[in-house]
């Protein structure tokens, strides 16, 4: 009798608290194309861009279940980066979701916090490029830095940087209501990002470097909302299934860059990097196939192999250190 | 030695190496706020203590925290701006650390919370250490030294986290409070005619103590002080965006003031003198300006006896210590 009772209440406990896999995928886009650093793009005046980091905190995640129960996802956090789609938010105790709602930036708290109480591969934590700006205590919410051609010949060559802080940048994104996707115990909460909205109505030509609460950044933060940059995508749409191919590197950190990949879906690569003569500089396993890798190391001057493979594939990618 | 005694030892050890320590201050001034997770322990001030003055935190391993913040001249470097590596040049007067456990934010325009938070700031400014903290706290990994103290310090490998509170555990030892006017208002050591004459312009003339106040000399409160119309740094308006904001910045203690020039949150003012000066003009116009800055006149009898009253709050013990 203690044993069926036992049983009962396990299998009670796993009816009313059956977890499932959250995960938010974030399919970013410029006017419509897959978003690819590597890619250059016309902003809304006909100039070229090319934008060379795009980085941005999502948190206070809440569901809405199709009986209208919202499900806040407490302590979740997402640094999302233009090159990576898959984001594990967890796994949660809920069946269905109608309603995705979020904040792009992070609460006052928090961003009133420490990131070095955070481990380093926390959202939250240290990070390279650099998302908490040092002199004042918080986030950058929204990072979108790049370079523009200011000349009409076709280069993007003047740099732009748009760094937003400060708590009046948070954007509450409480509009995307959608039938969102439930395969195999997990649920895909599958947005577009739409990078060109963000940018509407800023001169690129003259932003310069702007790491401020003011400006450009307040009008690039309150486009998310205005021009509804998040859009929820169809479940039946395969539109964020696109393979690409995407290396480059990010020079932030200019004497241990970053490298920033995106390769065939699904697959794990290996990542191994090769100084100029052919030495092995560090190799890493397990790399998945998006990511943003921080060579943790100072590297000399010179030219750089860093090199993605597994069974199937191998691609090298070059890079070159100027401290 | 038996298990036994091994364990005692341990324990002791351990007990000893984490209990926390009371700040020393002396008893005019009030309690400062210590963080509850970065209580004062023996082992933390020994560990921010040899992080501060060692330059394996610069990327080039060139400069240390004391190389701004030098002792000598009450933790601040006498250059109009602070210079980081390679001679880069920040674009700040460096502040002082004079009793900084007391601040209630940090950075010339308050845009910082805490010391710990603070401590980040020279690593990640490429004008100044120009080191990721991660990098950082992998050199001292690999330092025997470093990973002994830490641990005992903190319970914890190397980090970012160790290294900053660390370094905010050694600063907020940094009290001064024994200076000539300490001794004349707790053991009524006499000042002299000139002191006492300056000191009656600093408290009752004129209204200095309406930023300078309190033990420490400072409100804590944030203003403009009408140094320019247009000011190259704009300071805190950058985070928050209000106008209230633009162009205001710390009041600074004036504890160490002598030794602890060029003034100014950008060095501009490389005198007393000329920083009375200063305020007997007024200040420029600007639209946030402290409302009590008006012209007044001193004469230069009355100016020399105000420096040499500000003269008293040099701490000689503070800046000669080891």
């Amino acid at each position: 009798m203690k044993t069926i009772l036992i049983i009962f209440i396990a299998l009670l406990s796993n009816f009313c608290y059956s977890q499932v896999d959250v995960n938010l995928i974030l399919n970013h886009q410029y006017n419509g194309e897959q978003f690819m650093y590597s890619q250059n793009y016309q902003d809304e005046n006909g100039n070229v861009i090319n934008i060379s980091r795009l980085q941005y905190y999502i948190s206070s995640i809440e569901l809405t279940d199709n009986s209208e129960l919202n499900i806040p996802l407490s302590d979740v956090y997402v640094l999302a980066n233009g090159n990576v789609s898959n984001y594990s938010l967890g796994s949660f105790d809920v069946s269905s979701v109608s309603k995705l709602e979020f904040d792009l930036g992070v609460d006052y708290t928090t961003n009133h916090g420490n990131s070095n109480n955070y481990p380093s591969d926390h959202p939250l934590g240290p990070q390279s490029p650099l998302m908490d700006w040092g002199w004042p205590a918080g986030y950058f919410f929204l990072v979108i830095d790049g370079t523009i051609d200011d000349n009409g010949d076709g280069i993007p060559n003047k740099q732009f940087q748009l760094r937003s802080l400060g708590d009046i940048m948070l954007q509450n994104v409480d509009y995307l209501n959608g039938a969102y996707e439930s395969l195999n115990n997990s649920i895909n909460l599958a947005l577009n990002v739409n990078i060109e909205k963000w940018l509407s109505g800023i001169d690129l030509i003259n932003v310069g470097i702007d790491h401020s609460s003011s400006g450009n950044n307040l009008s690039m933060c309150n486009n998310t909302i205005n021009n509804q940059v998040f859009q929820t995508i169809n479940p039946a749409s395969t539109d964020y299934f696109n393979n690409v191919i995407d290396i480059t590197t990010d020079y932030n950190i200019s004497y241990a860059p970053t490298i920033n990949y995106k390769l065939n879906n699904n697959l794990d690569f290996n990542l191994k990097i090769f100084n100029s003569i052919g030495q092995l500089v560090l190799k890493t396993d397990n790399v998945g196939f998006e990511g943003n890798y921080f060579i943790r190391k100072e590297l000399k001057n010179g030219n750089y192999f860093a090199v993605f493979y597994n069974d199937q594939f191998n691609y090298k990618h070059k890079f070159t250190v100027i401290r | 030695m038996n298990i036994k005694n091994f364990i005692f030892i341990l324990l002791f050890v351990t007990i000893y190496s984490f209990t926390k320590i009371e700040i020393y201050k002396p008893n005019h001034f009030p309690e400062p706020f210590i963080p509850e997770q970065n209580q004062l322990t023996e082992d933390r001030i020994k560990l921010g203590k040899k992080l501060f003055f060692d330059p394996i935190l610069s990327r080039d391993s060139t400069i240390s925290c004391s190389t701004c913040h030098n002792p000598r001249f009450a933790f601040t470097d006498r250059k109009e701006k602070a210079v980081g590596i390679k001679g880069n040049v920040v674009n700040r007067n460096t502040p002082t650390l004079t009793n900084v456990a007391y601040n209630n934010s940090f950075m010339l325009d308050g845009v910082n919370p805490s010391l710990e938070n603070q401590a980040l700031v020279p690593f990640h400014e490429k004008n100044e250490f120009d080191l990721h903290i991660l990098i950082a706290s992998d050199r001292l990994l690999n330092d025997s030294a470093y990973v002994d103290l830490s641990m005992r310090a903190y319970g914890k490998n190397p980090s970012p986290y160790v290294i900053t509170s660390a370094l905010a555990n050694f600063q907020r030892t940094l009290i001064s409070g024994n200076s000539k006017y300490d001794q004349h208002i707790n053991n009524n050591i006499v000042l002299t005619e000139s002191e006492a004459k300056g000191k009656d312009l600093f408290f009752n003339k004129l209204h200095c103590t309406e930023c300078h106040s309190g033990f420490n000399f400072t409100n804590y409160s944030l203003t403009n002080n009408g140094l320019y119309e247009f000011y190259p740094d704009s300071g805190r308006i950058r985070l928050t965006g209000d106008i209230n904001d633009r162009a205001v910045f710390k009041v600074p203690t004036l504890r160490n003031i002598e030794v602890t020039y060029p003034y100014m949150h950008d060095g501009s003012i490389n005198t007393l003198e000329n920083v009375i000066y200063h305020y007997m003009s007024g200040g420029k116009n600007h639209e946030n300006k402290h409302e009590i800055l008006k012209p007044f006149f001193l004469n230069t009898d009355e100016v020399n006896s105000l420096i040499s009253f500000l003269y008293t709050l040099t701490d000689t013990s503070f800046i000669n210590q080891q």
